[in-house]
């Protein structure tokens, strides 16, 4: 499935509605929904009823994603948060799913965390050929993840940022610019010469020699 | 201050271990608090036990009415109206809900709307049980920059005081004092300014620093600027001045 031709034609809240409709892993497509009721169910229970798979393949995919073994009998309902979803993560290395949708994946990490998992899509869309779509508001995250953002201003207005051109489009009344967009801005604006960085070690040699 | 909540010597454990230990710190009125921390040191679990929702050893005392928002749906009703009882409120609390959803909004499936919209329901079913301390878990991260505004301000016209879990370290700049926690314990805590200024503590657990923080610190070290600034117009005054 083309994404972005996905998205421009039912607009990105049509992802909402894929999470009620397809809970089915035969669905190629998956959105992560971590807000479920899990009711009572082990970890252990909870990746099995998604597919069969032996108990190794169980622990290496919770190795994968920084889980140990001796959460397989903890219930999912007691999880913390960054654990439910990297259960979920651990189901989605088991099962043969194409398309994964995440709403506000990086709500759940910290920098340090959120690193190691840019490391390992990247792995996993090389390697597997999988293709993960966020649903977020924060550009800073999505620079990081995606190869392309689609920013939906209006229902019937979608910007589409191929290799993303932060400094072009004006997304500060939509999902506002990324810190470091908005202050280069603001210091050409103040008539300093600094060039359309978006990395910090970048902008700050730049600094350096407008000083 | 008025001492609103006190914690004290609290500890929570499962069968994997200690989840919390042996953590004491109070909630005093007008202070905001941003609570961060390494995943599963203990975040939500302790927003859980002071909203008494958690079982614990140690003491909680509370002064005044709490309230919490956790991070996780559990609505019953059609539409967001039917949700909120709209029609049961009375004209107070009608002007509360008001001030956060227009009426299309408000008539809208539950099914139909996006997560920000979800919170703001489970948020305004909150002010509506009026508490004076609000514990919330990712409460702004969802939200766009408008709405944080406004919910800022009425917690503050409001006089409730706000505890929040999140990772989005851009949010404790909204906050006046920061506790981190690793491993169920209390890593770091003080006023928020203080606590980014420990960049190598927070770089070992993970944790990084908001922009212009950061931005701050390392002109500092170049001896271009003097202090942290949290904005870009002092920044590039401090900078260029």
């Amino acid at each position: 499935m083309e994404i972005t031709k996905y998205v421009l034609e039912n607009g990105i809240n049509a992802f909402q509605n894929v999470s009620f409709k397809n809970t089915s892993f035969d669905e190629r497509f998956y959105m992560v929904d971590i807000k479920k009721n899990y009711k009572n169910e082990t970890v252990e229970k909870y990746l099995l009823q998604k597919g069969s798979c032996s108990y190794k393949k169980m622990v290496d995919s919770l190795k994968l994603v920084h889980l140990e073994e001796n959460i397989l009998p903890q219930k999912m309902s007691c999880l913390s948060s960054s654990e439910k979803l990297k259960v979920e993560l651990a189901i989605l290395l088991i099962a043969n799913v194409e398309c994964i949708v995440f709403p506000y994946f990086d709500i759940y990490f910290m920098e340090k965390e959120l690193m190691f998992f840019k490391k390992m899509f990247k792995k996993l869309v090389k390697k597997y050929k999988k293709t993960f779509v966020f649903m977020n508001s924060n550009l800073s995250f999505l620079y990081e993840f995606a190869d392309r953002i689609v920013v939906q201003k209006t229902k019937k207005n979608v910007v589409v940022l191929d290799n993303p051109k932060f400094y072009e489009e004006d997304l500060n009344a939509f999902i506002g610019e990324m810190p470091i967009v908005d202050f280069v801005k603001y210091t050409n604006e103040q008539g300093k010469k600094i060039l359309e960085y978006t990395d910090l070690k970048e902008l700050l040699k730049a600094i350096f020699r407008e000083v | 201050m008025k001492k609103l909540v006190e914690i004290k010597d609290l500890r929570i454990e499962n069968q994997l271990g200690k989840i919390i230990d042996n953590i004491s710190f109070s909630i005093y009125e007008g202070v905001n608090v941003f609570l961060c921390g390494t995943p599963g040191s203990g975040k939500t679990t302790l927003l859980k036990a002071i909203a008494g929702m958690r079982k614990y050893k140690g003491h909680i005392t509370k002064t005044v009415p709490v309230e919490v928002v956790l991070d996780s749906y559990d609505f019953t009703k059609k539409t967001i109206l039917e949700e909120l009882e709209y029609v049961r409120l009375n004209e107070k609390d009608k002007k509360i809900v008001n001030k956060f959803f227009t009426k299309s909004v408000l008539k809208k499936n539950i099914l139909d709307v996006e997560e920000s919209i979800l919170k703001m329901v489970l948020l305004c079913k909150a002010f509506l049980r009026r508490p004076l301390v609000l514990l919330a878990d990712n409460l702004l991260s969802y939200l766009d920059k408008k709405t944080v505004e406004k919910v800022l301000n009425y917690t503050k016209k409001n006089k409730i005081t706000l505890v929040t879990v999140s990772t989005a370290i851009e949010e404790a700049l909204f906050y006046d004092y920061m506790i981190v926690l690793d491993k169920g314990r209390v890593a770091i805590e003080g006023k928020t300014l203080q606590v980014l200024e420990q960049e190598k503590i927070l770089k070992r657990l993970g944790i990084g620093l908001p922009f212009y923080v950061d931005l701050s610190l390392q002109l500092r070290l170049y001896g271009l600027v003097d202090g942290i600034y949290l904005n870009k117009e002092d920044l590039v005054g401090a900078i260029w001045k």
